[in-house]
């Protein structure tokens, strides 16, 4: 295909990937979740203070909800926010911008990996327009800012066989993957290990300066890495998602519920062999065609879509014969393929598409290899005659092109239209509404006590209020919040349940619920006591119920 | 030696004797819940042999039909048989299907002794039809899909010996054994049409008559063409299947204010439209069966497979470890299979891919085939004994281990994989005595499937009685019908608080039918006027705020 034709594709797909990414972003997911409250806010204090919301100067690793969140897509966050300011678009414009590299990333990984442009810019496409890949590009997760680097690393390592001095860069970007999520902890040294064997003969080639700085990039880099994981920073998650908290429970049950003696029925149902079990049936069920194709995934979907189109089902499948095929020439492709559902497999979740972004990646490139081929089969079959081939591609491309917009308007719709009217309640509802009203309200209060059904609250108030950190810090005492954390009010904000027979007793206080925990006709009858507002939810309901006491 | 290779040759064939008849009956014996299917073929066989009418009131009919379906009129007919001798007990109505199952195996070992042609390659292909969970799950599940597969195999077996009239009867009987073959019969008849070299014009004038007779003019039939369309996969893909799922789509856009409308047009109609929805639809249908999770590991993925039903079992019918043998055998058997056998082979595929996993019993003889092919050329290619004999005791020990725990869970944890309607109303229908159903009026809720069948079949009622008696019975949607009551038994949901509640009435339900307490129901015992005098626990509803367990309540009224 002719280059110039290559680069208008290419940035059709980025223009097209770059629209679905950021039309309506501060509207849909319409509020921010857990994850990207805490690393907006403590981007916002380290932009401010240059310490997190611990006190911890400049991290590597921050606490945030007792889960040692990597730092790194916060330090991402900072420019962003001073920018935008706190607020989603703010927090989630960096994860869109790499979202848009990564479909420019892919067409030129693609490319060297098969040397056909075709098939890159089919991967791009592919990746412009994928659920997955838009709803990830959306909400800003670590996980997309790990797969970013580990795609540049990837491609940077590529580029080195002629340009060795990328080495050293390509290891940096690597590692910082590694840093960035705790599924790359395990993904990274693995697929380094594969590179280093597949091409340790060339490798050994570079020059001796190029080889020592790649070391001391290494070396730099993991060593602190040891450090945290025996400190328990850097595998604080894997403590709470690993396998082993529950499968042995389905062998007891079976055992214990049995007609046989114990031991043959410990024979049967065997640990080991369960254990095996339960970990290929998860590792299998990332390669699952209805898991990938048909069903929407557990947590963190796309209104109404699957992962992928349902039409690139056709391009997966014939793009993983085509690997298979050429099993020597994709060799690190395929062992990709086969790492990365690891890490997601050793926890408890069945099925959980977050921890496996880099398998999702390379079932786009598979979607491509297998587009590429399809289309080169119909342009090969009417090679002989010239009316047929001119019928024939025009037909192609109309419906490729019908396919793309049609899908690319789908996903659009599901994203402007249907996810907030579907899953408003899994995005923590209201306190984007609620809780600027109730900070300005709260200056003529001594205290604000706030009851809500959503854990760690405390989070979207410092974000949604904008608290300064440096107020927020100064009254941070690491011993009240305990470890793990159970305390979390500041300032005049206390978050517990509201008992109205005893709390309305309580002077100059701003109560913060719902219509059962502060019913009106008891504050009509209390003196002192009267609603102040009610702040209504996008789903039209009563999102909070703000009485004073006065 | 040669006496030696006999000795052993005659202990293998003896083990393989004995793992068959234990496969085949262990289950008829040991597991006691129905499922509705199967209630109703054995009630019907016990209906007719008693009244000679079915529950349709038809004397001997040749067609059973139910909601939107057909039940197997060859199968009902087969367990009169059992039926005649035993009575109407789950063993006698399954037995048939045991025996089915053994012919099964007979003709599947002849297909692959011919095509193999390698003694060892036949034993390994018979030991993993033998033991992929899909087979022993068949003989309770599959009806009649274990009667079709036979007669399919014969009739593939029949037209490779060239014996074509023969081969088309075979057809037919399994077309009439489960119309659910019909793609497969469909590919056998394609074979036998283009093969025909060395034919007489007889033949072929034969061939095609009878082609159009059973399988052209049918399909011109508008009620048979809506029949097939509705059993299969392929339903979804017509424009009745998505029209209210677009409008709702398009009308969520006019609503929320979409920016696709841009002065008065309307861009989302670039998603929402016809051809969008059945393309997506058509590729949607071919993956349904696909679900690895549920194919593989139902009992582990419960989460994620059943979120949203509770009427399919979750019984693992493939192992994991085969999954690559599987592929790899698949790849195999496309260059060394030839013509026509390995067209066969993948057509099996075909009734599930159309009609679901129900029909999955159609593919094991190409599981088999692929596996065996696979591990036997794995273990081919090994140049170093150790090596060979590694993989293979490592084979083994996963296919005792697996094989073990597999059917443990089948035979002594049913209650574990059994659909939850039909493992509900056993435990209901078993509960109530005799003496309770005659005299008491019974309420029984219908959240778990039609009530009626299951009752009619485990209480064993009289047909003549069942014929006689009143009852009401709706048409609920065209094609299908609800028997509402049955005499002083009343099968419908309810709100026992708001009903109009006598002394003496039994009802059952679940918890949140009974009482408003939503979330606390393990700590109630009382309801208004009456006492739960049961509790079954650990029920999945699919409806949270109904509760997770089962009551039976009897009325009693405090007399003042």
């Amino acid at each position: 295909m002719k280059n110039n034709i290559s680069v208008l594709l290419l940035v059709i797909a980025v223009l097209g990937g770059t629209a679905l990414r950021l039309i309506g972003l501060s509207d849909s997911p319409p509020s921010l979740n857990w994850d990207e409250a805490a690393l907006g806010y403590n981007a916002y204090s380290i932009s401010e203070t240059g310490r997190d919301e611990y006190g911890e100067f400049f991290p590597i690793f921050t606490r945030s909800f007792d889960d040692y969140k990597s730092a790194i897509p916060i330090y991402f966050m900072i420019p962003s926010i001073r920018i935008f300011g706190l607020n989603e678009f703010g927090v989630r414009f960096p994860s869109v911008i790499l979202g848009i590299i990564n479909i420019a990333i892919i067409f030129l990984l693609v490319f060297k990996i098969t040397e056909s442009g075709l098939a890159g810019l089919s991967s791009s496409f592919a990746l412009s327009i994928e659920p997955w890949a838009v709803h990830y590009s959306r909400t800003f997760h670590e996980a997309t800012t790990a797969l970013f680097f580990f795609i540049v690393g990837w491609l940077m390592f590529i580029y080195s066989k002629k340009k060795n001095y990328l080495l050293p860069i390509s290891m940096f970007s690597f590692l910082l993957s590694l840093y960035t999520y705790h599924s790359n902890k395990l993904i990274v040294p693995l697929f380094l290990g594969i590179l280093f064997l597949f091409n340790r003969r060339l490798i050994l080639t570079y020059p001796k300066k190029i080889l020592a700085s790649t070391i001391l990039v290494l070396v730099g880099l993991v060593i602190p890495f040891i450090f945290f994981a025996f400190s328990g920073q850097a595998f604080a998650r894997a403590g709470s998602t690993n396998i082993f908290i529950m499968w042995q429970a389905e062998t007891k049950g079976l055992r214990n519920n049995h007609l046989l003696p114990p031991i043959i029925s410990h024979l049967i149902h065997n640990d080991t062999y369960y254990f095996l079990q339960a970990f290929f049936g998860r590792y299998l069920s990332y390669f699952s065609p209805t898991n990938l194709f048909l069903k929407e995934p557990p947590e963190n979907a796309l209104a109404g879509n699957s992962l992928f189109n349902s039409f690139e089902f056709v391009g997966w499948l014939t793009g993983l014969l085509i690997i298979l095929k050429k099993g020597s020439r994709l060799k690190e492709l395929i062992a990709l393929m086969l790492i990365s559902p690891i890490p997601a497999a050793l926890t408890w979740n069945w099925f959980q598409p977050t921890r496996s972004l880099t398998l999702l990646l390379v079932f786009s490139i598979a979607i491509g290899i297998g587009l590429e081929k399809i289309i080169r089969t119909v342009l090969y079959l009417c090679q002989e005659s010239r009316y047929l081939k001119i019928l024939l591609s025009g037909g192609l491309i109309s419906l490729l092109a019908f396919i793309y917009i049609s899908w690319a308007v789908y996903i659009l719709d599901s994203t402007l239209v249907y996810l907030p009217l579907r899953d408003s309640g899994q995005w923590q509802p209201g306190f984007r509404e609620t809780v600027p009203i109730i900070y300005q309200f709260s200056q003529k209060y001594d205290q604000v006590i706030i009851e809500t059904p959503h854990a760690q609250p405390y989070i979207f108030y410092l974000l949604y209020s904008q608290y300064p950190p440096n107020e927020y810090l100064k009254q941070l005492d690491l011993k009240k919040i305990g470890n793990p954390r159970k305390h979390y009010d500041f300032g005049k904000f206390k978050f517990r349940k509201i008992y109205w027979p005893e709390d309305r007793n309580l002077q100059k206080t701003l109560f913060v619920g719902n219509d059962f925990n502060l019913p009106t006709s008891d504050i009509d009858s209390q003196p002192g006591a009267k609603v102040v507002t009610q702040i209504m939810g996008l789903d039209g309901y009563i999102a909070a119920k703000v009485v004073s006491k006065e | 030696m040669i006496l030696y290779v006999c000795k052993v040759n005659r202990i293998v064939s003896l083990a393989f004797i004995l793992l068959i008849i234990f496969l085949s009956f262990s289950a008829v014996f040991l597991i006691k819940p129905v499922s509705l299917q199967e209630a109703k073929m054995g009630y019907s066989a016990y209906s007719l042999l008693a009244t000679g009418k079915d529950t349709n009131s038809t004397y001997f009919p040749l067609l059973f039909p139910t909601d939107n379906d057909y039940l197997s009129t060859l199968l009902i007919y087969l367990k009169t048989i059992p039926i005649a001798i035993w009575g109407l007990e789950t063993f006698s109505s399954r037995l048939p299907l045991s025996f089915l199952f053994i012919i099964l195996v007979i003709v599947f070992k002849k297909l692959t002794s011919v095509l193999l042609r390698n003694r060892k390659l036949t034993l390994l292909c018979l030991l993993f039809f033998l033991l992929t969970p899909i087979s022993y799950w068949s003989i309770i599940s599959a009806q009649g899909a274990l009667l079709s597969l036979p007669l399919t195999i014969t009739s593939f077996y029949l037209f490779s010996k060239k014996f074509i009239k023969l081969s088309f009867l075979m057809g037919v009987f399994s077309l009439l054994a489960d119309f659910h073959s019909f793609p497969i019969v469909l590919v056998l008849f394609y074979l036998n049409f283009i093969d025909v070299k060395n034919r007489t014009y007889l033949k072929i004038a034969f061939f095609s008559i009878g082609t159009l007779v059973f399988l052209i003019l049918p399909l011109t039939n508008p009620r048979f063409t809506s029949y097939l369309f509705k059993q299969s996969l392929l339903n979804y893909v017509l424009p009745k299947s998505y029209d209210y799922l677009l409008q709702e789509r398009m009308s969520y856009g006019q609503v929320r204010k979409t920016p696709l409308i841009i002065q008065g047009v309307n861009f989302s109609r670039l998603a929402f439209n016809k051809p969008h929805y059945t393309l997506d639809n058509t590729i949607k249908f071919l993956l349904t069966t696909l679900d690895l999770d549920k194919l593989s590991s139902g009992l582990m993925a419960q989460s994620t497979v059943s979120r949203d039903n509770n009427l399919s079992d979750l019984f693992p019918k493939i192992f994991l470890w085969q999954y690559p043998l599987i592929i790899f055998g698949l790849l195999l058997a496309i260059s060394k299979i030839k013509n026509p056998y390995r067209t066969f082979f993948f057509a099996l595929f075909l009734p599930p891919l159309f009609f679901g996993d129900r029909y999955l019993i159609f593919t094991l003889p190409t599981i088999a085939l692929s596996c065996a092919l696979a591990i036997y050329t794995f273990i081919k290619v090994q140049n170093h004994k150790l090596m060979k004999l590694t993989i293979s005791t490592v084979f083994f020990f996963l296919m005792i281990a697996s094989t073990l725990s597999s059917l443990d869970i089948f035979l002594f944890h049913w209650d574990t994989w059994i659909p939850e309607q039909d493992l509900r109303q056993f435990q209901i229908w078993k509960t109530l005595s005799d003496k309770e159903i005659t005299t008491q009026k019974i309420t029984v809720t219908d959240r778990f499937g039609e009530p009626a069948f299951y009752y009619l079949y485990y209480l064993k009622v009289n047909p003549s009685d069942f014929l006689e008696t009143s009852k009401d019975i709706k048409e609920i949607s065209p094609g299908v019908q609800r028997i509402n009551s049955i005499a002083n038994l009343y099968f419908r949901s309810f709100k026992y608080y708001e009903s109009d509640r006598k002394p003496d009435q039994i009802w059952i339900g679940l918890a949140g039918e009974f009482s408003r307490e939503a979330g606390s129901y393990g700590q109630v015992s009382t309801v208004v006027d009456g006492e739960i005098y049961k509790k079954i626990g650990s029920v999945k509803s699919g409806d949270k705020r109904l509760g997770d367990e089962l009551w039976f309540v009897r009325t009693v009224f405090n007399k003042l």
